[in-house]
């Protein structure tokens, strides 16, 4: 050996540092041994009034093509930790929580406190604060097997309908962190989408599998495979919850109107109905929203919150659509100064029924509270103090809106 | 001497400054002061620029010499020797802190299960051998690597501007100027790190406007690092007080760029150089001071000493951040804050007895 080369303690430091691991790193297992990936959590009620957690858990196989294998797991347990710690027994892996994109909650639990549930996700730090909530009107195992029937190839998958809600479609995109921040606020109201599993009658989508799915209980290890038949329907419905608990469902219809009001939500379609100017007589005009903005100006007076609403969009032309079929060619021009006036109408009308909706369940999904709290905080205590009932504000609130559009041709 | 040059001095500053600031302070704070954290955190700041400022003040008028002999100088061998020890004790706290933080980071962003004499021996050998090879290393490679460090650190958090919502820190003071105090007085571990810069003394090249330029990278930084902790409070709203790693935890908030899964390394390659480099310049100081107090002209035993009371200190803690956190909250702070307030009257009395000195002459 160099001499120079000898007495460098970096080269026998590292001799040293491979002598001492060398035996643990040949005799340990590789983690993908003994830790799963888990994509997706369904939380149900189980039949002992203890919860049930299913895990889609994904099994990395050597393959030409990367199909893995798709394995639900699901295990009892009084509280959510129980149940995992059954799940890992039953498997015979630690779950790895990190790339869990969604956890979906049934309806069932959706009355019980959930922030208060998923506690243990958000402490642990073992969870992606990303990951999605949704709500199901049936099982969430079911949902989540359906899920995994499906391969990242297919259309609607589970991802790419969280994705698609977070980016466009509704007011429903309460990741795992919103929740415990909503809850967490003065007001604590949040919107929650609701997806459910619908079986199709043709057998389109039998091919439609990318990995074997299979499943395993705590009860019995038989595996049963759902119905190939089953799509995910995402029909825009969402799920309000008020203090942690399912309060009510929104339609989809009821949730855009709620949308108006919404900052996150960009793109959207806007139809004014029946409308007639120099050009056009009785028509449906369906514009394609392209951005949104809003301007809140909160104020109190006579003790009454009033909050005036700027809402900004720019819009492109759709379709026009006439009752007797008629061909309207682009020299027949909508946008003038009585369309705006039915855009204004339209976005006011649908405000006033989700201001409707809201003071008749007393919820403020809409933020209200938090508006006058962070911009007139010494009246806003002023007025909550002269209630009756403090959480009744909703009831004194009411909005003025004023819209302008341009459109993008 | 090894002289610093001026850049290599400042990028030593910014390095000291941001590796502590950027993990585990924001959420530790915001469990005190909760949405009036962010003034906390300027409060905060503004004590470390103040300090800054005498340091630098003191290092210019007494170029030429050693802290310990300007010490020395003004109040004799033995009490040189005990503020010194107390500095020490300082640096201490805050480098096992930040071991404990880079092992605790590892675990929770790379590795889910990571050997602990894996982390211990390359860590503390690298570490060490920077610190035993001396602080010109440790400057050129700091200095290397500072630009992409802060680059890094305005990318990580940066990807989670979509998610920032202001409205979560109104109204400010609610609850009064109450909480945040209680969440200034919390962070007094974290700061005062500018004091280990008097280690550096008489080893720093000044040229002309050194100071002011000084003053304005670590004023820059100090922005950087209270707008970084102003996004992540906006960002976590509530929930900041759950998050562990701030700064690892802002990429991974966007669903969107989460799912591109690339900025999570990036914050992984920015900490790691950075909490090494800075972790081996509290090793080198405490090995400068040990050299000092105990007249030892090389530094590999005073370097292997210090690595002993990590080792040490770390086992009593069980290699747990969550224990060190306990101690951080309680005894320690109250530790670091007593040796902070003593170092910034003596660096007062220091500039004092120069003055004094100056209308003597």
């Amino acid at each position: 050996m160099d001499k120079a080369l000898k007495y460098k303690i970096v080269v026998w430091f590292m001799i040293g540092f491979l002598l001492i691991f060398l035996p643990g790193a040949i005799t340990t297992p590789s983690q993908i041994q003994t830790k799963s990936i888990v994509l997706g959590i369904g939380i149900d009620k189980s039949e002992s009034e203890g919860l049930e957690v299913s895990a889609q858990i994904i099994i990395p196989q050597q393959s030409t093509n990367y199909s893995p294998k798709n394995l639900i797991a699901s295990a009892e347990g009084n509280s959510l930790i129980d149940a995992i710690f059954s799940i890992e027994a039953e498997i015979g892996q630690r779950l790895g929580l990190a790339h869990c994109y969604v956890i979906i909650l049934s309806d069932e639990i959706c009355s019980e406190n959930v922030p208060e549930m998923l506690d243990f996700f958000i402490r642990s730090n073992i969870m992606g604060n990303n990951s999605s909530l949704i709500h199901t009107n049936g099982k969430a195992k079911k949902l989540l097997e359906t899920s995994a029937q499906l391969s990242a190839s297919d259309v609607n998958n589970l991802q790419n309908i969280t994705k698609y809600n977070r980016e466009n479609n509704s007011a429903a995109d309460t990741s795992f962190i919103d929740l415990f921040n909503e809850y967490l606020s003065p007001a604590p109201f949040s919107f929650i989408a609701s997806i459910d599993v619908e079986e199709e009658e043709s057998s389109s989508s039998e091919g439609s599998s990318g990995g074997s799915s299979s499943s395993t209980s705590s009860s019995s290890s038989s595996q049963t495979t759902p119905p190939s038949s089953t799509v995910l329907k995402n029909d825009g419905s969402a799920v309000v919850f008020k203090k942690g608990k399912k309060l009510l469902t929104l339609n989809k219809d009821q949730v855009i109107k709620f949308n108006w009001l919404n900052t996150n939500t960009q793109r959207g379609i806007l139809t004014v109905e029946h409308f007639t100017n120099n050009f056009l007589s009785d028509v449906n005009i369906t514009l394609k929203q392209i951005s949104k903005s809003i301007d809140f100006n909160a104020k109190i007076v006579n003790n009454t919150p009033i909050l005036k609403l700027n809402i900004s969009l720019e819009t492109t032309l759709d379709v026009i659509e006439s009752p007797e079929g008629t061909l309207y060619t682009i020299h027949h021009n909508y946008f003038d100064a009585t369309f705006r006036d039915a855009v204004q109408n339209k976005v006011r009308q649908d405000i006033a029924d989700a201001l409707t909706i809201s003071k008749t369940n007393n919820f403020d999904i809409m933020n209200i509270y938090n508006i006058f709290n962070t911009s007139n905080h010494d009246e806003w205590k002023r007025f909550l103090s002269t209630l009756e009932n403090p959480e009744n504000y909703m009831e004194r609130v009411e909005i003025e809106v004023n819209t302008s559009i341009v459109d993008r041709k | 001497m090894k002289i610093l040059s001026s850049i290599q001095f400042t990028f030593i500053s910014i390095f000291l400054l941001l590796s502590t600031k950027v993990f585990t302070i924001t959420p530790f704070v915001f469990g005190y002061a909760g949405k009036d954290s962010i003034w906390s955190m300027s409060f905060g700041a503004l004590i470390d620029f103040v300090i800054l400022f005498l340091v630098i003040i003191i290092m210019q008028k007494n170029k030429g010499i050693t802290f310990f002999e300007l010490l020395k100088k003004c109040f004799g061998t033995i009490i040189a020797k005990i503020l010194l020890g107390l500095l020490f004790v300082f640096i201490l706290l805050k480098a096992l802190f930040l071991y404990q933080e880079t092992h605790s980071f590892f675990l929770q962003i790379l590795f889910d299960e990571f050997p602990l004499l894996l982390y211990v021996v390359p860590v503390l050998f690298i570490t060490g051998y920077f610190a035993v090879k001396g602080i010109d290393t440790i400057a050129r490679s700091i200095e290397i690597f500072a630009i992409f460090v802060l680059i890094g650190v305005t990318i990580c958090a940066a990807t989670a501007i979509n998610g920032a919502n202001f409205n979560y820190l109104l109204p400010f003071f609610e609850n009064g100027i109450g909480p945040s105090l209680d969440g200034l007085w919390a962070q007094m571990f974290y700061r005062g790190n500018p004091i280990i810069l008097l280690c550096f003394m008489g080893k720093v090249e000044f040229k002309k406007y050194f100071n002011i330029k000084f003053m304005i990278a670590n004023g820059i930084l100090l922005i950087m690092l209270l707008a970084t902790a102003l996004l992540f409070y906006m960002v976590y709203g509530p929930s900041a007080r759950y998050v562990e790693f701030a700064l690892a935890d802002l990429p991974q908030y966007d669903p969107f760029v989460s799912d591109l899964g690339r900025f999570n390394w990036l914050s992984v390659v920015v900490c790691t150089i950075a909490l090494f480099l800075t972790s081996s310049i509290f090793l080198y100081c405490m090995a400068l001071i040990g050299r000092w107090i105990f007249g030892l002209k090389r530094s590999i035993i005073p370097v292997g000493i210090s690595l002993t009371m990590v080792i040490i200190l770390a086992l009593m803690h069980q290699f747990s951040l969550p224990l060190m956190m306990v101690s951080v909250a309680n005894e320690w702070l109250w530790i670091n804050a007593s040796v902070l307030f003593l170092y910034v009257l003596l660096c007062l009395g220091l500039l004092i007895f120069r003055r004094k000195k100056w209308i003597k002459h």
